[in-house]
């Protein structure tokens, strides 16, 4: 289990670089064949479907790392029993939430199937919306492994 | 509305991520509104992921850990230091003088304190500076680096004032440089009295500076591209930040052949984690975003501030005095997100300029960045430094009236933050 974790890890790491390279690529070209006279209508529908899920991606990375901002000012000076008490709490509310992401995500990925991009009307917007669903998902897995570490 | 902010307080002080804190407590607003179809939130979140405007904020972290990898920051210490290691209070000069210069490279004054206390902070402390004098010195130093283009401040409020970026960017110039001065001028008179050496004893040689010039010449010509790319409109903002990012891996590769593949590597994982704190504050704040509008909130504050005053430089220094005292809790660029919206209308109504307006915003922002009881920058700083944040708040005490001094003097006059852009991009 354990290693099997770690490889999602780093495969999710390597996807959302990959996808952040792709859109400097995409948004670049862009920009560039826009002013030679060929705009292309689809690299910013694909760049922004890209960032969705980097965007997720990456705020896993950083809930996993305890990078996301918070304020400890009060926390800190609580007894570490007491902290230790809101910290699961915390954790446990932000649960519901992602629940909710994604239950709700998936309904609308689900409803919006047929709805498309503007500028690619092959492929579908679900495709942004699931990543609502994949990134609170990951989230999710973080967070409980987060109280699992606690309650050890 | 109202328990919505209740929420959002008690959340953060129960010390949950910010970003967490938002989304949950925006989302009690449509529980108290079972009318609204309940995958709003979700929309609302993911909308902000689309807005194409916002994709700079990931390009320009990117372009900044790139130059920050390319050697290009050694390059600048050195430039810094031959200028201004003459002046009274040495290794504090050049501090403030590189976190100027650093602005062309980096968009955010946290990253440039944590960057700057590792890289000197020991250094200043070995040559005799008291630990709150450098603490000081270092968080409030980082002020010019989100004002010199370009600032995530700027391109976050540019997106959702509608303001443009282009403009706000050229705005930052000379409010720099003046704060630059401010601080300069602080540190040399502080200096004096506490007996602070030089931290060089000669006049630099022409050749000197020339040469320290040409070493970071592709960090001070960044800024001057970025808005002559913007000028002239053949870019938007987006398609500058990854032209950032291409630029920034061509100067740490060809121009000073520092950016291997592992630091391609290291820089891109340190993008990941920097990207995904902002980006998911950003996405989340999108619900919280919908109540204040639903609920016009932004009337109900205009209407209430505008029967105080309705002048718009005093109305700024109301907000300004506000944003810096909500800053000692919340981070600048959540205060940017969530209050532009209220109060830009608001300054608007009263005559005031939305350019203005920004600059004075971010600045102010950024101040609330270094006060206590929790600025970022001066947390992280004062935890390199092991400095107790009371010996920081009155050692730093000349450096916030500096800043404060100047901020008074940008909400006073407007054309001081006006002619840059106006000579650059003409009259609105």
């Amino acid at each position: 289990m354990n290693t099997f974790y770690q490889k999602l890890c780093a495969a999710e790491a390597v996807l959302a670089g990959t996808l952040l390279v792709l859109m400097v690529a995409l948004i670049f070209l862009g920009g560039v064949s826009r002013v030679l006279g060929y705009p292309l209508n689809w690299s910013t529908d694909f760049a922004t479907a890209f960032f969705a899920w980097a965007c997720f991606l990456c705020a896993d990375i950083a809930w996993r790392k305890n990078s996301l901002m918070a304020i400890e000012f009060l926390p800190a000076r609580l007894p570490p029993k007491a902290q230790k008490a809101l910290r699961l709490a915390n954790h446990f509310i932000i649960c519901v939430f992602l629940l909710y992401l994604m239950v709700m995500g998936t309904w609308l990925a689900w409803t919006s199937r047929v709805r498309s991009f503007q500028g690619i009307p092959e492929i579908s917007y679900s495709w942004v919306t699931a990543s609502a669903v994949g990134g609170g998902l990951l989230l999710l897995v973080t967070t409980l492994l987060k109280i699992r570490d606690e309650l050890r | 509305m109202t328990w919505v902010l209740v929420a959002f307080v008690v959340l953060l002080v129960m010390g949950m991520p910010v970003a967490f804190a938002i989304g949950i407590s925006g989302c009690i607003f449509f529980l108290q509104h079972p009318e609204l179809p309940s995958t709003i939130p979700i929309q609302l979140a993911i909308s902000q992921t689309q807005n194409f405007a916002l994709l700079a904020i990931p390009l320009f972290i990117m372009a900044g850990n790139f130059l920050n990898h390319s050697g290009i920051t050694r390059e600048l210490l050195a430039l810094a230091t031959v200028l201004a290691g003459r002046l009274k209070g040495g290794l504090a000069q050049v501090s403030v003088l590189l976190a100027t210069l650093m602005g062309g490279v980096s968009g955010s004054a946290i990253a440039d304190a944590a960057m700057q206390a590792r890289m000197i902070g020991a250094e200043m402390l070995k040559r005799g500076f008291s630990k709150g004098y450098a603490a000081g010195v270092l968080s409030y130093g980082s002020l010019m680096t989100p004002i010199v283009p370009p600032g995530i401040g700027f391109i976050l409020y540019g997106t959702v004032g509608q303001v443009s970026v282009g403009r706000l960017f050229a705005a930052g110039l000379v409010p720099a440089f003046l704060l630059w001065a401010a601080m300069a001028l602080a540190i040399s008179i502080t200096a004096r009295r506490r007996n602070y050496q030089p931290e060089r004893k000669t006049r630099p040689s022409v050749r000197e500076i020339a040469s320290a010039t040409v070493g970071g010449i592709w960090a001070i010509l960044f800024p001057v591209f970025l808005l002559v790319g913007l000028r002239f409109g053949i870019f938007t903002p987006s398609e500058i930040g990854a032209f950032a990012v291409v630029y920034a891996v061509a100067v740490g590769m060809f121009a000073y052949r520092m950016l291997k593949a592992a630091s391609l590597r290291e820089a891109l994982e340190g993008s990941l984690v920097d990207i995904g704190a902002v980006m998911l504050l950003i996405a989340l704040s999108g619900i919280f975003g919908y109540g204040i509008v639903f609920e016009r909130v932004p009337e109900t504050v205009s209407a209430a501030l505008l029967g105080i005053t309705d002048n718009a430089e005093l109305l700024m220094l109301l907000v300004a005095v506000f944003i810096i005292a909500a800053g000692c809790f919340v981070d600048g660029s959540v205060l940017i997100i969530m209050l532009t919206p209220i109060f830009l209308p608001l300054v608007q109504t009263a005559g005031g300029d939305p350019v203005h307006f920004g600059l004075v915003f971010v600045v102010a922002a950024t101040i609330g960045n270094f006060t206590p009881p929790v600025g970022a920058a001066m947390f992280v700083v004062c935890q390199i430094l092991r400095c107790p944040i009371g010996v920081y708040a009155r050692e730093s005490m000349p450096f916030l009236a500096a800043v404060s001094a100047v901020t008074l003097l940008l909400i006073f006059f407007p054309e001081i933050v006006l002619w840059v852009p106006n000579l650059i991009f003409g009259k609105p």
